[in-house]
C-alpha cells in the first residue's frame, strides 16, 4: 500500500520571497537617482505584462505568444486619446486600457481557444503570435496611428489637476497598481477557480467529465490576463511617453515569455524576478568597461542572442526558474479552495 | 427491463475516422439497478462508454437520458444532467491531492461540497489519504478515488468503465461490495472484463461482439448461457 510521500510541515518561502522584494522596492526612489527609479519604474509595469503571461501559462496551461497585442493596442488607445481627444486622466485612460486589452483578449480567445475540440498549444501559440504580428504590421503602415514612429511626446497622466511625472510619484503609482493586481491574481489563483486551471493544465480533456464549461474558465483567465496587460501597456505609453509598433509585435510577446520563464513559471512572483533580473542584466552588462569594448559593441546589439542562450540553458537546466533555487515544488504548486471542514479537517491533522 | 429507461440508446453507430466501431447498437437502462456490458476485448465496450458520455460522437443513432435526447449534447452538459463516468484509465489529477481531486469533482456540481464526507464514507481509506499526492495512490487507491470524484457530480447513472482492472484482487472485493450497493440507490452501467463481479453488480446484462449487441437479457439468465462463454472465449 502505497505511503503519504508529502507529509509534514510546508515550508513556506514563497511568501517571505514576495515580502522581502516588496520591502526591498518601497525604499528604491529615496536610494536611487531620478534615472534608476525611472528604470526601476519600467520593471515594475512589465512586471504586470510578465504576470499577464504567467496567468495563462504558469496557471491554465494556455500558451499565448501575443501579450504584447493586448499591451500595444490598449497603449495605442490611451495614446491616441490622450493625444487626439486630449484626455489625460488617470481614472478615465487606466480602466479603459485594461478594458481595451480585456476586450480584445475576448475576441483573440474566441478565435484561438473556444471550440468543440481542445485546440493544441502549438495552435494556440501560433494563433496568437500570428496576431500579434499583424497588427504590428497594420501599426507600421497606419499613418493614423503614426505609422513606424508610433506616437510620441504623449502629454502626462493627471489625477485631477495634479500631473504624475516620471519618478517617485509614478514610481509609487505603478508599484501599488502592481501589489494590487499581484494580490488579486494571487487570490484568484489560490482559490477555488484556480483549482480549476490546475485541472485544465493538467488534463484539460477530463474537466468536462465533472460538468465544467472549460472554454469559459480559459476564456475568462485569458481575457483577465488580457485585462492586466492592457493596464501594462497604458502605463508604459504614459511612462515612457511614447507609444510605437514594437510594442505590439512578437518581440515584446516573447519577452514576456522569456521573463516568466527565466523567473520561474506558475509562482507569479517568479514572474516579477524575471523582469528584474533580466532588465538589470541587459542594461547593465554592456556598461561593464572591463569586458573590453569588442564585447561591449557586440552586447549593445547582440543581448538578445546572450538572452536567448541563458534562457535556452535555464529551460534545460532548470525549468523551475530562478525561484526554484529557494521555493520547493510542493509549494509552487500550492493549495486551493477553502479548507474542507469538521471530520476532513481532523483526518488531515498530523 | 423497466419501460421508461433512465437511458436509451438506439442504434447506435460510431466511427473512429473511416472505421466503424459500432453497429446500430440499442441498450436500456432503468433508473436503479446495475447493467452490465461484457465482451471480448475490441468488442465495443468502451466505444460504447465513450458514445453514452459524448466523448465520441455518434454518427446515427439516438440516445435518450431521463426522457432528453441528448445525442449531440456536449460532455459537460450529459454531466449535468446526472450522467457519470469514471473511465478505464481514471484520469485523476495525479499533481493534485486525493482531497483536491474531490473538490475539482465536487464543484462541478454546486451542492456537491457537502456531499464529500459522504463519498469518503463509502471508501474510508481515501479519508485517510486526503493530503497525500493522487500520483502516490495504489491503482485500488486510485479507482476508488475516481469513482468518488463521479460520486460528487450527483449522477443519477454512474457508467464505469473497467473498475477493477489493474487492482490487486483484495480491493477487487471492497469494489464491487461498493458499487452493489450503489446500484440499490442509483443506475449503475459497468463495463468489466471481470465476469463473475460484472453479473454479480447486475441486474441486466448485454454482451457485445464486433461493435453489435449479440446477447442481452436478465444476468442470472445469461450467467448459464452457452452463448456467453462462446462470446467471451480468447
Amino acid at each position: 500500500m502505497s505511503q503519504v510521500s508529502n507529509s509534514g510541515p510546508l515550508r513556506r518561502v514563497l511568501p517571505v520571497v514576495e515580502i522581502a522584494l516588496l520591502v526591498l522596492a518601497l525604499p528604491l526612489p529615496w536610494i536611487l537617482d531620478d534615472f534608476w527609479v525611472v528604470f526601476a519604474t519600467k520593471m515594475i509595469i512589465l512586471a504586470l505584462l510578465a504576470i499577464s503571461f504567467d496567468l495563462v501559462w504558469g496557471y491554465a496551461g494556455i500558451m499565448s505568444f501575443g501579450q504584447a497585442l493586448f499591451f500595444g493596442v490598449a497603449g495605442y488607445t490611451a495614446a491616441l486619446l490622450a493625444t487626439k481627444s486630449e484626455v489625460t486622466s488617470i481614472f478615465i485612460l487606466l480602466p479603459l486600457s485594461g478594458l481595451v486589452g480585456l476586450a480584445l483578449a475576448f475576441v483573440v480567445a474566441a478565435i484561438v481557444i473556444f471550440g468543440k475540440r481542445i485546440p493544441s498549444v502549438v495552435f494556440v501559440a501560433l494563433g496568437t503570435m500570428t496576431g500579434s504580428y499583424a497588427v504590428e504590421r497594420l501599426a507600421r503602415g497606419w499613418s493614423w496611428v503614426g505609422g513606424q514612429n508610433g506616437i510620441s511626446s504623449l502629454p502626462r497622466l493627471t489625477a485631477g489637476t495634479f500631473e504624475i511625472e516620471e519618478g517617485i510619484v509614478f514610481f509609487y503609482m505603478a508599484l501599488a497598481i502592481l501589489v494590487a493586481i499581484y494580490l488579486a491574481v494571487r487570490f484568484l489563483v489560490r482559490s477555488q477557480f484556480g483549482l480549476v486551471l490546475a485541472g485544465i493544465r493538467q488534463q484539460e480533456g477530463r474537466l468536462g467529465f465533472f460538468g465544467y464549461q472549460v472554454q469559459s474558465y480559459k476564456g475568462v483567465v485569458f481575457s483577465l490576463a488580457g485585462f492586466i496587460a492592457g493596464v501594462s501597456g497604458g502605463l508604459f505609453a504614459f511612462h515612457e511617453g511614447f507609444v510605437g509598433p514594437g510594442q505590439l509585435g512578437p518581440v515584446l510577446s516573447t519577452q514576456a515569455v522569456l521573463y516568466v520563464l527565466f523567473g520561474g513559471v506558475g509562482t507569479l512572483i517568479g514572474a516579477v524576478l524575471g523582469v528584474s533580473v533580466i532588465e538589470m542584466i541587459s542594461y547593465a552588462l554592456p556598461q561593464i568597461d572591463s569586458l573590453g569594448s569588442a564585447i561591449q559593441e557586440f552586447l549593445e546589439t547582440g543581448w538578445p542572442i546572450v538572452l536567448g542562450v541563458l534562457l535556452l540553458a535555464t529551460v534545460m537546466f532548470r525549468p523551475t526558474g530562478l525561484i526554484g533555487l529557494v521555493v520547493g515544488d510542493r509549494e509552487r504548486i500550492g493549495t486551493f479552495g477553502r479548507r474542507m471542514r469538521g471530520a476532513d479537517a481532523k483526518r488531515e491533522a498530523p | 427491463m423497466a419501460d421508461n429507461p433512465l437511458l436509451q440508446a438506439e442504434g447506435l453507430c460510431t466511427y473512429y475516422g473511416t472505421s466503424q466501431a459500432l453497429f446500430d447498437v440499442g441498450i436500456k437502462v432503468p433508473s436503479r439497478g446495475g447493467v452490465a456490458i461484457l465482451g471480448r476485448n475490441g468488442a465495443g465496450k468502451t466505444t460504447l462508454l465513450k458514445t453514452l458520455a459524448g466523448e465520441l460522437a455518434a454518427t446515427r443513432g439516438r440516445i435518450s437520458f431521463d426522457g432528453t435526447d441528448c445525442t449531440r449534447a456536449a460532455v459537460e452538459n450529459r454531466v449535468r444532467r446526472g450522467l457519470g463516468h469514471v473511465p478505464q484509465e481514471h484520469g485523476i489529477f495525479a499533481g493534485m491531492t486525493v482531497k483536491e481531486n474531490l473538490l475539482i469533482g465536487a464543484m462541478g456540481n454546486r451542492t456537491g461540497r457537502e456531499h464529500i464526507e459522504e463519498v469518503i464514507t463509502l471508501f474510508p481509506r481515501l479519508g485517510q489519504r486526503l493530503p497525500q499526492k493522487a500520483g502516490t495512490l495504489s491503482g485500488g487507491e486510485r479507482k476508488m478515488l475516481a469513482i468518488s470524484r463521479a460520486l460528487l457530480g450527483r449522477p443519477h447513472l454512474l457508467m464505469l468503465d473497467e473498475p477493477t482492472e489493474g487492482v490487486w484482487h483484495g480491493v477487487i472485493e471492497e469494489i464491487a461490495v461498493r458499487l452493489e450497493e450503489l446500484s440499490k440507490e442509483m443506475a449503475v452501467l459497468i463495463v468489466e472484463q471481470h465476469v463473475k463481479l460484472a453479473l454479480r453488480v447486475s441486474q441486466y446484462c448485454y454482451v457485445m461482439d464486433r461493435g453489435r449487441v449479440a446477447l442481452a437479457g436478465p444476468s442470472d439468465q445469461i450467467r448459464d448461457d452457452p452463448e456467453l462463454t462462446r462470446l467471451l472465449a480468447p
